[in-house]
């Protein structure tokens, strides 16, 4: 056997293969460069930076990112110590922090940085950085180097402060804002929607939002998911929604397109706000202006009702002159009527002081005993029509007030006529006061139809419901008890209803302070009686009114007392009528054309003839800064119309005591 | 079997029982001698355990050169006749039934391309260049050793026994290192973690009782051997003279991460070693190779041409049983465990 030519065949076999293994090493070796260029490359790429170093931390590679971020190029980093490259420390307490690299070296693991990490740059910026580092392991498994990746996280730091203050500003919002999906689940809830409607996130989150919807809304939640759907944006759209324990909210709600990235509309936000205390506060409103509508009705039914009786009594009397008797009775009546009007007008007026604080009260010392005996006057007629009887039981010692004499009397009369009206003819009224401690207490109670307890918290309401069915029944502007109440606020008091219901009566309870000392005592004067007769002393008197039937009436009634008088329809002929009559009193009007009854008056009283003249205004105005106005133009009094002939007789005679600029 | 075999030629798939029933009781008598990982006994590597994947294929001619062996007799390989170059019988089939029978790790022998290279002829084959030839014999091992590693092979051993042939055909240690190169690049395509249970086999060959390098230094081989991207290395030391010499060498050259599994039974010794003698020569291995990457096995296949009847079955576990408790009796004096 060719023993050598097999072994020399063999060996030129193989070595004929040489060549072809080192070409193919060759191409494997070209194949592992072009991929590590591949590597350096896609390094050099990437948006994050990417230092490598060897078995003993030194750096070896940085991509350009790793460059820019640490200020080291590669070939002043190359060699050097990763943490002079990488420099790190914690962002609050400036210590190094603790190198990734280095411990991912050390462990032969993957290792990531702690939060809050700032790399320092070369020249001092810094940033917060996120990062992790891999060691590279050879093939035994030993860490040959590190790859350490990192990024600049200022922007999504930002970004993530930015969303935490938004997320902040939504929580603490007193709004609900609720997202939801396309297809309506909640999506998140703040702690506004948890207040508003009493679900918590827990409970609400991936709940359908019909959750908040009344049964018979739920067909506006298919047209918001449209219009979201749509793109559109919904405003200020007021529904009712359902809270957790049923209660009905009024909600203004904002609901707006969520779209993602590519801007497809994915959900909605909606904004909810409870506009229930607004809308109860129109409601309430809105009832405030029904009520008013009503009561300028009934103001303008009970002004007029007075009127025809009125105008029937000045036919009366024209048809039956000669009839003294029904004459007299024709007056007493047109007389009752007048006073009625009056009074309305007078209440009308005092309650738009008291609501505007413009009354003011003329305090002095008063007895109760007098102010009650007073109020028993007034509703005397009332009570005697119908034939109630009125128990008045007092302390047996003087209670003394500090108190405007006229308006106390007001508050018991008006609860006197009250009681009148509201009880059955024959009924039983008891005016009661006792002392309790500092306090008078007053009771007005009836045997009366009674108040029911729906309406007893709105009894003293100006134009109350509760008011209007008791005023209804027997007429009236249903201000009486609005009126009292104003007025014993201002003297300091309380005064409460009570009723145990419909039929039962009714108690009104007035609480009063009391003055301590007893010793004196004061009163008003008792009212001037009407003049019945020409007994007062015989005056020249000049009425000045663009009214020609206000003046000449007035005249008329002024003659008919003995007087001697002469009328002006402005104040330019009153001027001229005062020069040539020579009047002792002007009744002067105050809006009139031409020249208004303030200038008049300056102008009377520049002349030598007309400084003793008593000029007293006789006006529709009748507030203090009216008064004052009167007074500062000349005039010696201020009297209201309709004039109340008791207050002009008792103005002339102290005009006639005393100075005449003086009253 | 043998006797099959001989008749009807390996490849007769009327065999094919008779094969799976070789390697049923090749895994059981296997497993039995307590071993911890195992092998088919390469039953089906028809002829043998080097042209295995390739024979049978109409583009080879069975006059290739011939490997000779120290008791005379030669083995003649197959010669390439045309391109491409493809396996016909991948060992991964094999694992295949191994897997169905086996309860212990499986390891999987494959030829290295180096061997596989000779079989291109000294004269270029037309239209098939011989550039050509290597880079499909590249894809070729390549793919067979990542099947056996995906199905699951516990190691894949590369036999490179032609490495210690190489420097004794050509003593310049050109053909060596062009052999390491040519492993290297199949090596390069695999994974750290997957060269980490790849091995490979040297010995001075093994046929009929005689080998075809023993007279080759391993002092010329062993340094280019650790040079291969293997996490494991199964070097037959048994048989050797000088066996001391042969461990320095190995720790002088082996990188730290590869583990060395030394031969300490000799299939071409009819004696069956006692444990007593493994025990001793694992003991001896362990003054030179850190316990933890030391490990023991046999020094070359039983029977690696399959008309091989040198060394009984019996002979062959009884060897292997030897091996077990020797190298239990070691790790128990090593501390090992």
């Amino acid at each position: 056997m060719a023993f050598d030519d097999e072994e020399e065949r063999l060996r030129s076999v193989a070595l004929q293969n040489v060549n072809a293994i080192l070409l193919a090493r060759e191409r494997a070796e070209r194949e592992l460069a072009a991929e590590r260029e591949r590597l350096r490359i896609t390094l050099a790429s990437i948006g994050d930076a990417v230092i490598s170093t060897d078995a003993l931390g030194r750096v070896q590679y940085l991509n350009a990112v790793a460059e820019a971020l640490t200020g080291w190029t590669q070939a002043e980093a190359a060699g050097r110590p990763l943490p002079d490259v990488f420099h790190i420390v914690n962002e609050y307490t400036r210590h190094p922090a603790d190198n990734p690299a280095l411990l991912a070296l050390r462990k032969g693991m993957v290792a990531g940085l702690a939060n809050h990490t700032v790399l320092i740059a070369r020249d001092g910026t810094e940033r917060p950085i996120d990062d992790s580092a891999a060691p590279m392991l050879d093939e035994s498994g030993v860490a040959v180097g590190v790859v350490l990746v990192f990024r600049d996280v200022t922007e999504r730091r930002g970004a993530e402060e930015a969303q935490a203050r938004l997320a902040a500003i939504v929580e603490s919002s007193q709004d609900a804002i609720i997202s939801k999906s396309l297809r309506g689940i909640i999506r998140t809830w703040n702690a506004g929607a948890e207040r508003l409607f009493g679900y918590t996130a827990e409970e609400a989150i991936g709940q359908p939002i019909t959750l908040l919807i009344p049964p018979e809304r739920l067909d506006e939640e298919e047209m918001i998911l449209d219009r979201i759907a749509r793109g559109e944006r919904i405003e200020h759209y007021e529904t009712v929604r359902v809270a957790k324990d049923g209660r009905r909210l009024h909600i203004s709600l904002t609901v707006s397109p969520v779209r993602d990235a590519e801007g497809r509309v994915i959900g909605a936000s909606k904004v909810g706000r409870d506009v229930t205390g607004r809308k109860e506060a129109e409601e309430a409103l809105r009832e405030a202006d029904r009520r008013k509508d009503e009561f300028l009705a009934l103001l303008a039914h009970e002004l007029r009702s007075p009127l025809a009786p009125l105008r029937n009594g000045l036919q009366v009397m024209r048809l039956a002159s000669g009839d003294a008797n029904l004459v007299a009775m024709t007056r007493d009546m047109m007389d009752r009527q007048l006073s009625h009007l009056v009074r309305l007008i007078d209440d009308l007026l005092d309650i738009a002081r008291i609501s505007s604080n413009k009354m003011d009260l003329r305090r002095s010392r008063v007895l109760l005993a007098d102010v009650v005996s007073s109020a028993m006057e007034t509703a005397r007629p009332a009570l005697e029509a119908v034939g109630h009887e009125l128990t008045v039981a007092l302390p047996p010692e003087p209670i003394l007030l500090d108190a405007d004499f006229t308006r106390l009397a007001q508050v018991f009369g008006n609860l006197l006529n009250n009681s009148a009206k509201y009880t059955e003819r024959g009924g039983h009224i008891w005016l009661r006061a006792t002392r309790d401690g500092d306090q008078v207490v007053v009771r007005v109670e009836d045997t009366g139809i009674g108040i029911p307890a729906s309406a007893l918290p709105h009894v003293f309401d100006m134009f109350s419901q509760g008011d209007r069915f008791i005023e209804r029944s027997t007429g009236g502007l249903g201000i009486g008890l609005a009126l009292v109440k104003g007025l014993v606020e201002m003297h300091g008091g309380t005064v409460e209803a009570a009723s145990l219901g419909q039929g039962k009566g009714s108690t009104f309870t007035v609480r009063l302070p009391v003055l301590q000392d007893r010793a004196a005592s004061a009163r008003e004067e008792p009212a001037v009686d009407w003049p019945d007769s020409a007994a007062g002393s015989k005056r020249r008197i000049l009425v000045v009114d663009d009214s020609p039937d206000s003046a000449s009436s007035m005249a008329m009634m002024l003659q008919l007392l003995g007087n001697e008088t002469r009328t002006a329809r402005d104040g330019i002929e009153a001027v001229a009528v005062a020069e040539q009559f020579r009047p002792r009193v002007i009744l002067m009007d105050i809006g009139m054309p031409r020249l208004d009854g303030y200038a008049a008056t300056r102008r009377i009283r520049e002349q030598p003839w007309g400084r003793d003249m008593a000029v007293i205004a006789l006006t529709g105005w009748g507030q203090e800064v009216d008064r004052l106005k009167s007074r500062e133009a000349g005039c010696d009094g201020h009297l209201v119309k309709p004039i109340n002939w008791p207050d002009l007789e008792k103005l002339l005679r102290e005009l006639e005591g005393g100075s005449s600029n003086d009253p | 079997m043998i006797e099959a075999v001989a008749a009807s030629g390996g490849l007769d798939p009327r065999l094919d029982a008779l094969y799976e029933e070789a390697i049923r009781d090749t895994i059981e008598r296997f497993e039995a001698t307590g071993s911890p990982v195992i092998t088919d006994g390469e039953q089906r590597k028809y002829h043998n355990f080097w042209t295995y994947c390739v024979q049978g294929l109409p583009n080879t001619a069975p006059d290739g050169f011939k490997i000779p062996f120290s008791a005379g007799h030669t083995r003649r390989m197959l010669r390439l006749t045309s391109g491409p170059f493809r396996y016909k019988q991948p060992a991964d089939t094999y694992l295949d039934v191994a897997l169905r029978y086996a309860r212990k790790p499986v390891k999987q022998a494959v030829i290295s391309p180096s061997a596989l290279s000779l079989m291109y002829p000294d004269d270029e084959i037309p239209g098939y260049p011989r550039e050509q030839f290597i880079e499909d014999l590249l894809r070729e091992h390549e793919t067979e050793m990542r099947r056996c590693l995906e199905k699951g092979a516990h190691n894949v051993q590369i036999d490179f026994t032609e490495g210690r042939l190489a420097v004794k055909i050509d003593p310049s240690g050109r053909l060596l290192h062009s052999f390491i190169d040519l492993n290297n690049i199949a090596l390069s395509r695999f994974s750290e973690v997957d060269r980490r249970r790849i091995g490979v086999h040297t010995c001075p060959g093994g046929d009929l009782d005689s080998t075809h390098s023993a007279d080759v230094d391993y002092a010329d081989l062993l340094p280019a051997l650790f040079a291969l991207k293997a996490g494991s290395f199964y070097v037959a030391l048994a048989g050797e003279k000088d066996r001391i010499r042969v461990l320095k060498i190995i720790r002088e050259h082996r990188r730290r991460h590869q583990r060395v599994f030394v031969g300490v039974v000799a299939p071409i010794d009819p004696r069956v070693e006692t444990p007593e003698e493994v025990r001793d020569r694992v003991l001896e291995a362990a003054d030179y190779i850190p316990l933890e990457q030391l490990g023991t096995t046999d020094d070359c296949g039983f029977s690696p041409f399959c008309d091989d009847t040198s060394t009984s079955r019996d002979t062959a576990f009884a060897k292997i049983r030897a091996r077990v408790l020797g190298t239990a009796l070691a790790a128990e004096r090593l501390g090992a465990g």
